[in-house]
């Protein structure tokens, strides 16, 4: 009698879901109430709280309006980490393209100083400020030739930036469709587009 | 019986509640863990696009004076830090390298505003966010939102980024609260799993504690024990089994006992039916015996075999009949109270037994409380046997001892004769068991010992044969003294 109890109970248990077994394997069974066990408080300390994240990218960015003339155009400077800072240039009448980036190989002024904006582009001495090298061309495929009077190849990639988004800046199209090929007395770099910002 | 009903560690009911119990905690956490891993989600995402909008939305109101300078940068950021979701937050605005916080009096920038946040919103305009802590562990989160401007249809950056800074101390009490709740949930939720639990334990075990009964009743030989059918099944189908086998033994069982009733009834009555012609054939042998002398030798010899064998055909049918009322459960104690010593020697006086060949070791003055028959039927049994078969002289002692619950009188028969061969001393209390297979014909009827058997057994004693410490055979009978009591 006790041997057919036996083994009733050891077939009864493999039928509640393969959870136990037969009496020798309590073992077994033991250590899967532990696993689960331990799952469940792994998943719930783990779980809690709030955890930090890393950056994550949320939607667009703020638009703000900017106080400026609707035929102003833009110096770029360059911000103390590298970054390109649009600065207006709203004098009346609209300044000529040669003369907006002579007004960038100037450099910043000082309130511009101030905010921490700085240039990259060598500044000229007065003699080559008016020189007839200047040459700004465009023409009607959104191409831009600038012809600079100081050599383009030692530009730093900061003081390309800079050039290649003033000019484009005055092409009176979207800034960032102009392609713009610098040329100095030694020679051109290749065509550049204003970096596309969004 | 015991070691079973006690709750072992692995019992069925152990196991049952175990396994009902681990599925129900799997299922508690299992549930509260993913709804609280959700709803921390929502929580946190909501506030978290909530500041992220938020921020956007403000700053889009902002007109930029470019280049900003210290002045104008400190005017917005103090603007934004007013407007501050339901929780609050300080705004941190950075331009060139001019640093702004909304905090009067306050640093103008924040340890919470990392590195790569910086760098991530350097190039790339568009709005972000980060959870971090502060030192002591305060959950926070930093949104980084730069300011962009339209130019000739394309969004140009102003170089201008603006930070604010939202401790989430609301939604930390909300995720507490949300665990407390779950784990406050977990634990009543297993204590209420643990009456299912139990019940589905007792549905399995009573039947099983039924069939355990029921079994244990069989085994005392209650045959006509029956489960009750509950249900439809597995452990029902058990309990009609079990029931069907119990009919079918108990049917096996009354036809054997049938059966077995037919033959005794058969013996008893083919004894009874030669009793009356052998009592007349006794009455006319004897008579013959008388006239014997006057006939001629051989007439004489042949019709003292006849009287010889009827008077054993005589003493063979008393025994069937004896023995056949022991069967049928017909045999009674008449007891009596009567001395022991006395009751020997008149059982050895009666049978002629008194000179050397039996001696004799009694008690004076024992009384004992026994059928008186019976015992000179047991006496009578033994000494004759010991004669018969063993050797003079035959030693017969009575010996009285008290045991727990009551005193007990051993009567012990010895002989002196080769004694009982090892191979026979388990049968030689069988009906017509011959010890000598070649003494097919002895005086007795071969149910002497079996009769002495079972006198012995109705006055709850035993009886058992041995062999002797000097050879011979010993019989020893032991029975209370006071029989029936």
């Amino acid at each position: 009698m006790r041997g057919v109890g036996g083994a009733r109970g050891a077939r009864f248990v493999g039928g509640v879901g393969g959870v136990g077994g037969v009496r020798g394997a309590g073992g077994v069974r033991g250590a899967v109430g532990v696993v689960a066990l331990a799952l469940g408080g792994a998943l719930l300390t783990a779980g809690c709280g709030i955890k930090p994240t890393g950056v994550i990218e949320s939607g667009q960015p703020a638009e703000v309006s900017v106080a400026m003339a609707s035929y102003a155009t833009q110096v770029y400077f360059l911000s103390p980490t590298g970054g390109l800072v649009p600065v207006p240039e709203s004098g009346y009448p609209p300044a000529a393209p040669s003369d907006v980036l002579r007004r960038l190989l100037r450099g910043p002024r000082e309130s511009e100083r101030a905010a921490g904006l700085r240039t990259e582009v060598p500044a000229l001495p007065d003699s080559k400020e008016s020189g007839p090298s200047w040459r700004v061309e465009q023409n009607g495929d959104g191409e831009m030739t600038v012809r600079l009077p100081f050599p383009v190849r030692p530009l730093s990639a900061g003081a390309q930036r800079q050039l290649v988004c003033t000019a484009a800046g005055t092409a009176g199209a979207a800034p960032t469709t102009v392609e713009v090929t610098l040329f100095g007395p030694d020679g051109g770099l290749p065509a550049a587009h204003c970096p596309a910002l969004g | 019986m015991r070691r079973i009903r006690a709750i072992s560690p692995w019992g069925l009911r152990t196991r049952l509640v175990a396994a009902f119990l681990l599925v129900a905690a799997i299922s508690a956490v299992g549930t509260a863990a993913l709804t609280y891993r959700q709803a921390r989600t929502a929580v946190l995402t909501q506030s978290q696009d909530t500041a992220v909008s938020g921020l956007r939305d403000q700053l889009a109101a902002h007109t930029l004076q470019l280049p900003l300078d210290q002045q104008q940068l400190q005017q917005i950021v103090t603007e934004l830090g007013k407007r501050g979701t339901p929780h609050g937050w300080h705004v941190y605005g950075e331009y060139g390298s001019l640093r702004a916080g909304s905090n009067p009096g306050g640093p103008p920038t924040s340890p919470l505003i990392t590195a790569d946040m910086r760098s991530r919103l350097g190039g790339v305009p568009h709005g972000a966010f980060q959870r971090t802590t502060d030192a002591n562990g305060t959950p926070y989160v930093v949104v980084g939102m730069p300011a962009t401007f339209r130019l000739g249809g394309v969004r140009r950056p102003t170089g201008a980024v603006f930070y604010a800074v939202m401790p989430l101390a609301t939604e930390r009490q909300t995720v507490q609260l949300m665990v407390d709740a779950a784990r406050n949930g977990a634990l009543p939720g297993l204590a209420i799993a643990l009456v299912p639990a139990l019940l589905a334990a007792r549905s399995v075990l009573r039947p099983v504690r039924n069939l355990r009964k029921a079994a244990q009743r069989m085994g005392r030989g209650e045959l006509d024990t029956r489960i009750e059918v509950r249900g439809a099944d597995e452990l029902a189908g058990l309990a009609r089994t079990f029931n069907e086998t119990a009919r079918a033994l108990e049917n096996s069982v009354d036809e054997l006992r049938q059966a077995e009733a037919r033959a005794r009834r058969f013996a008893a009555d083919v004894s009874h039916e030669l009793r009356t012609p052998l009592t007349g054939m006794l009455a006319v042998t004897e008579v013959l015996d008388e006239d014997a002398e006057r006939l001629d030798p051989d007439t004489a010899r042949a019709l003292r075999l006849i009287s010889n064998e009827t008077g054993k055909l005589a003493v063979l049918v008393e025994d069937l009949m004896e023995i056949s009322r022991f069967d049928a459960r017909a045999a009674e104690l008449n007891l009596d109270d009567v001395d022991l010593a006395e009751a020997v020697r008149k059982t050895l006086e009666r049978r002629h037994w008194v000179d050397e060949r039996v001696v004799t070791d009694l008690p004076e003055g024992v009384r004992a409380r026994l059928d008186s028959r019976r015992f000179d039927v047991v006496l009578a049994n033994l000494v004759g046997n010991a004669l018969k078969h063993g050797g003079a002289p035959v030693r017969v002692s009575v010996r009285t001892e008290t045991r727990v619950g009551g005193d007990w009188l051993t009567l012990r028969v010895a002989d002196s004769g080769p004694g009982i061969a090892p191979e026979v001393l388990p049968h030689i209390f069988d009906r017509f068991y011959k010890a000598d297979a070649a003494r097919t014909r002895s005086a007795g009827s071969g149910l002497g010992l079996a009769i002495t058997k079972e006198n012995v057994h109705l006055h709850g004693g035993t009886v058992r044969a041995a062999a002797g410490p000097d050879g011979g055979a010993v019989f020893t009978v032991e029975m209370p003294l006071e029989a029936g009591a």
